[in-house]
């Protein structure tokens, strides 16, 4: 069974292309190809909720500190940021995401590609640093710090799921 | 008055004292009679005497006449060697009993008309005799041969017999070393190895010390019109050129002095080069010959175009078609018989085929002999286009980019990172996120070229990088891969280097679950990059294929930290040489980001260590970095093309005496760059192939210029002298287009010594390419040091073009033939150590002389033929003093030599037809 599903992750395994200079958007990054492989998942009744959840806070808990100061993020390495990102991405398209955290699956998307962005100008920073490219390393701080301002705006802002009203309007 | 007293009357007594008188006057009469008689005896005797002897010189002349159509008919049976060196009637000494006989060939020594020995091979190490050689091995040595009566008969006897050697007459051309314009007494020339106007005609009496006169009449060797000019076509004359209307010289040791320099009323030669293919279907075509075995002689019909390098369409060789296409190249290697077309006086053709690149046989890592061919094409023509665009079959997916004075790509650099987190997935395992970034991508771009005013590139990089996870646990190994396109741009001008980067190129990721605590072990591997660049303006420049899934960095995949960036860097030793992965993959290195050397010289760059073997700190200090854009003036720029493997540019400093004259069951190429053992390296055979003129001969019709060539076969070291005198040495290619050549000239007592090497070189040499086997050419000899490969090419690239090397044209032979009587069937005794007893046993060196007559060398160390004591001691061992004749056989001492007549008879050889036409016959009397 598990090797099934190696199998089937591996043929829906699609990678995401981050494209560099002229700056880009977080609109233009929210249009990048984000296909995700799609594990397989026991039953609702079967699932351990209260650990994905715990799982999933945890995630959450370590993204914030990052985001304290632009020291902060200036520590964090680009493909740290980028691996968190991808955690996130895969959490939004988790078929139980909303029955855990009570929070919507396109909250976490939005953030994931927010942190996209953010990874995608702190890779730049790091290389251009190497690089001892100068320019470039300054516009990536800034525009790095433009998305990060962005990306503390929705991560404070967890927007629950509201389930009744919709069943209701649809009821009818 | 006296009275006369009467006489006696009959019965007188003083009628008696009368009687007897009868007798006595019969006895006077008969007396009287027989003087008379005697007288007419004698005068009989004597006459018939003379009518002998006489019919003896004319039985010798009659020989050499026959000897003189002999030359004639079998002048196009001799090589190229021969023709080049002097003809000896030679005879296989094994094939007759009287094969390999030298006695009384020292006759043939004449002083020539041009007051030189004509039969001075005694410094031609052609006809140097081996003294220990049997007389079979002496085979191609000047000998007699016999004539007999009857030579199918079993008693034949011989009636004389003829030596002679045909010299060949070489020199300069007056009217070919002036120019409409320039002053010869003020070295105006510049030397850039085009034409033969460019030597200067007061160099030819430098080595001699004949300036001190001689330099007064330098001027009236300018063209008329230029100056104190006096010279015309009629000049040409010998008689005409002394007069006072022209050069004004009288005195006949000066005048011989002048003659040895120059040949009288020359003929132009074809341009055209040699393949010794011996056509022996006799269809008179390459193309679709079978083909023989070399014969070393130059016949007509295996004449060929020279390609033209200065040519005017360089950029579209091939019409058809739109310019620097591939056709171009196929144009430039198509070597069938409507391509390589036999040489023809048609007056004007640019040639099509150079055989050489055409018949490539050698390869290199990654190129394919005729890959390379088209390689070396390509970068042939785009030296000579006047366009900026690379030459290629594809400019997508070329197999081989002209290299043309743009940036070239030098260096790339990949650099990835990879990451895995694991969380728990609520189903009792783990959900892995396992990421890849290509985190930067770096191209570094080299305009290695001086003179080069091409620097805005775009380059579009495409990439394919795969990132391997092996979690084990059960989990399946992972893979992820990023691939795609991106556009770099920058500007690298002249002599600097320029690095371009694209950073966070790309990023991939996936998700899998499995159980806990999987192993974070990663890889990756490069198994794509290619780059393809282009001018700003779109014009395509170069490309490089650096990787694909076959050939990938060395050690990959290459262990990868999580978290952690790796790194991958490749250079090219060589930036011409740049196309194939395998110019790439030995230099890849793997580590962090700090790898490579973008931005300064590679680490790779080693051009000491193969090639031309230059030493150099930086790409645009190699020598040979040079693209003209220009048609060549040149064959020294044929050095500065690059020979499709890294360093190496085309070697004129080696001739592959291998391949020769390109012909060994198949048309033969270029192969190795050297090879100083086997002697199948080295490219000076394309200097035969390649001319810088139009013309098919030697002769402008269009203007009327005389470039008759200086021939490698001249005996006149004054004349080699002078086409090497002024040569600059150290000059920049780009000077020969843009003027002001610049250098050290050379001169003086090195030149003379350079002469001398190449006039002993020249007996054994078949084309004038095969001059490169001179090492004093290219080793500093000439007295100015040549240490980079465009210095050691330069001196022979600068002359080569003035010179050439097919059968002479115009010959003087010497004929001297003998009437012999043959004696037989007696024993003949002769003292010939006049010791009073002929019978003893006796050796040469004994006696004095050369007893059996087949000796040429005077106790092993001489070679000349002209001295009567002039033997080795090889004593024929029985009793040389008692001689057992033979009808049939030479028996010297023995048979008489009745007369000996001498003849000599210049001649002009038609290269072309073969057609011999007999321009002077003389009989010598000395």
């Amino acid at each position: 069974m598990k090797s099934c599903i190696m199998t089937l992750c591996l043929c829906l395994g699609v990678s995401f292309v981050v494209r560099s200079a002229p700056p880009t958007t977080t609109k233009e990054q929210a249009d990048k190809k984000t296909s995700m492989t799609k594990p397989k998942y026991p039953p609702k009744n079967k699932f351990d909720m209260l650990a994905f959840r715990s799982t999933v806070d945890a995630q959450l808990r370590e993204i914030k500190p990052h985001f304290k100061s632009v020291g902060a993020l200036m520590k964090w390495e680009g493909i740290k940021m980028l691996t968190k990102a991808c955690v996130l991405k895969h959490f939004s398209e988790h078929p139980y995401i909303e029955d855990a955290t009570n929070i919507r699956r396109g909250w976490y998307k939005k953030l994931a590609e927010g942190l996209i962005a953010v990874s995608r100008e702190k890779t730049i920073i790091e290389a251009a640093e190497e690089r001892d490219m100068k320019e470039e390393q300054a516009a990536a701080e800034q525009r790095c710090v433009q998305f990060a301002k962005k990306l503390i705006s929705i991560l404070k802002k967890p927007e629950k799921v509201k389930k009744e009203p919709t069943r209701r309007r649809r009821t009818r | 008055m006296k009275k006369m007293k009467d006489s006696p009357a009959r019965g007188t007594p003083d009628a008696k004292e009368e009687k007897g008188i009868a007798i006595i006057m019969t006895l006077g009469i008969l007396a009287i009679l027989l003087v008379v008689a005697l007288s007419f005896a004698a005068s009989a005797r004597t006459t018939m005497k003379a009518a002998s002897a006489n019919a003896n010189v004319i039985a010798a002349r009659l020989i050499a006449e026959s000897a003189a159509a002999r030359v004639v008919a079998l002048m196009g049976n001799y090589d190229m060697s021969q023709l080049n060196n002097g003809i000896a009637y030679t005879h296989t000494p094994s094939a007759d009993t009287n094969g390999g006989t030298y006695d009384w060939t020292y006759h043939l020594r004449t002083v020539g008309y041009l007051g030189s020995d004509l039969l001075a091979w005694e410094d031609n190490a052609f006809y140097t005799h081996v003294a220990s050689a049997s007389d079979a091995a002496e085979t191609p040595y000047l000998n007699w041969e016999y004539i007999y009566d009857d030579p199918t008969s079993s008693d034949k006897k011989i009636i004389g017999r003829v030596a002679y050697f045909a010299w060949p007459l070489t020199g300069a051309d007056p009217l070919s070393l002036v120019k409409s314009g320039a002053d010869e007494s003020t070295h105006p020339e510049s030397r850039i190895g085009k034409e033969p106007n460019e030597i200067n005609i007061a160099s030819l009496a430098e080595p001699s010390g004949a300036s001190s006169w001689f330099n007064a009449k330098v001027p009236a060797y300018n063209l008329v019109g230029t100056g104190a000019g006096t010279m015309d076509a009629s000049a040409r004359s010998f008689g005409v050129m002394f007069d006072s209307s022209h050069i004004n010289v009288t005195d006949s040791a000066r005048q011989q002095t002048i003659e040895q320099w120059f040949v009288e009323d020359p003929q132009a030669t074809p341009e055209a080069f040699w393949i010794d293919h011996n056509d022996i279907d006799g269809d008179g075509s390459l193309g679709n010959s079978t083909g023989g075995t070399s014969d070393a002689i130059d016949s007509p019909y295996e004449l060929y175009n020279r390609f033209n390098l200065a040519r005017t369409d360089w950029d579209d060789l091939d019409t058809s078609d739109s310019p620097s296409s591939p056709n171009d190249v196929a144009y430039l290697l198509d070597s069938s018989s409507t391509a390589l077309t036999q040489w023809s006086n048609s007056g004007s053709d640019n040639g099509h085929c150079i055989p050489w690149l055409a018949a490539w046989q050698s390869t290199a890592p990654g190129y394919s002999a005729t890959e390379r061919s088209k390689q070396i094409a390509a970068n042939l023509i785009d030296y000579c286009d006047s366009d900026s665009i690379a030459t290629t079959d594809d400019p997508n997916n070329p197999t081989y980019t002209g290299n043309e004075s743009t940036p070239c790509i030098n260096e790339a650099r990949v650099e990835v990172e990879g990451d895995i987190s694991e969380t728990t997935n609520g189903s009792g395992g783990s959900d892995y996120t396992f990421t890849a970034s290509l985190k930067g991508l770096d191209v570094e771009v080299v305009n290695p070229y001086p003179h080069s005013t091409n620097s805005n590139f775009s380059l579009q990089v495409t990439y394919s990088v795969e990132v391997e996870w092996t979690p084990g646990s059960g989990i399946a190994t992972q893979t992820l891969t990023m691939s795609g396109t991106t556009t770099l741009s920058g500007s690298a001008p002249a002599s600097s280097y320029k690095n371009v980067s694209k950073l966070s190129v790309d990023a991939a990721t996936t998700t899998v679950s499995g159980a806990s605590g999987a192993a974070k072990t990663l890889a990756f591997k490069l198994t794509s990059l290619k780059i393809r660049e282009n001018s700003s303006g779109g014009d395509f420049w170069d490309y490089a294929f650096i990787a694909d899934s076959s050939h990938m960095p060395a050690g990959s995949p290459i262990s990868l930290t999580a978290g952690t960036p790796g790194c991958v860097d490749a250079e090219v030793d060589d930036p011409r040489q740049n196309l194939k992965i395998d110019d790439w993959k030995d230099n890849w290195t793997s580590g962090g980001s700090g790898i490579g050397s973008l931005g300064s010289v590679n680490t790779a760059f080693s051009p000491s260590a193969s090639g031309d073997q230059e030493s150099a700190t930086e790409p645009w200090n190699v020598s040979t970095m040079y693209v003209a854009n220009a048609p060549m003036k040149s064959l020294w720029e044929l050095g500065a093309i690059h020979r499709g493997a890294k360093w190496e540019t085309i070697n004129l400093k080696e001739y592959n005496s291998v391949v020769g004259t390109g012909w060994s069951g198949g048309l033969k190429g270029g192969n190795q760059y050297s090879d100083t053992t086997g002697h199948d390296g080295g490219d000076a055979n394309i200097l035969d192939q390649v001319k810088l003129t139009s013309d098919t001969d030697t002769f402008d019709s269009s203007t009327g210029q005389y470039n008759y060539k200086i021939s490698l076969s001249t005996k006149s070291e004054d004349v080699l002298y002078a086409l090497l005198n002024r040569i600059q040495i150290g000059s920049d290619y780009n000077e020969i287009h843009a003027g002001g050549l610049s250098g050290t000239a050379i001169t003086g007592g090195s030149v003379s010594t350079l002469a001398g090497n190449i006039k002993a070189a020249a007996p054994t040499i078949k084309t004038r390419g095969e001059i490169a086997t001179v090492a004093e050419l290219f080793n500093g000899s000439c007295g100015v040091a040549q240490t980079s490969d465009a210095e050691k090419e330069e001196l022979i690239g600068k002359f080569m073009n003035l010179c050439d090397l097919l059968s002479s044209d115009f010959y003087t032979v010497v004929i001297l033939a003998q009437s012999i009587k043959d004696i037989g069937g007696v024993t003949i005794f002769k003292d010939l150590d006049a010791n009073g007893a002929p019978t003893s046993t006796i050796s040469e060196s004994t006696c004095g002389y050369d007893v059996d007559g087949k000796d040429d060398s005077s106790s092993g160390s001489g070679n000349t033929y002209y001295t009567l004591d002039d033997f080795k001691d090889d004593s024929i061992g029985s009793s040389p003093e008692q001689i057992a004749t033979q009808y049939g056989r030479y028996d010297q001492y023995a048979d008489e030599i009745l007369a000996e007549q001498k003849i000599k008879v210049v001649f002009y050889k038609d290269p072309i037809t073969g057609k011999v036409t007999v321009l002077s016959y003389e009989y010598l009397n000395e």
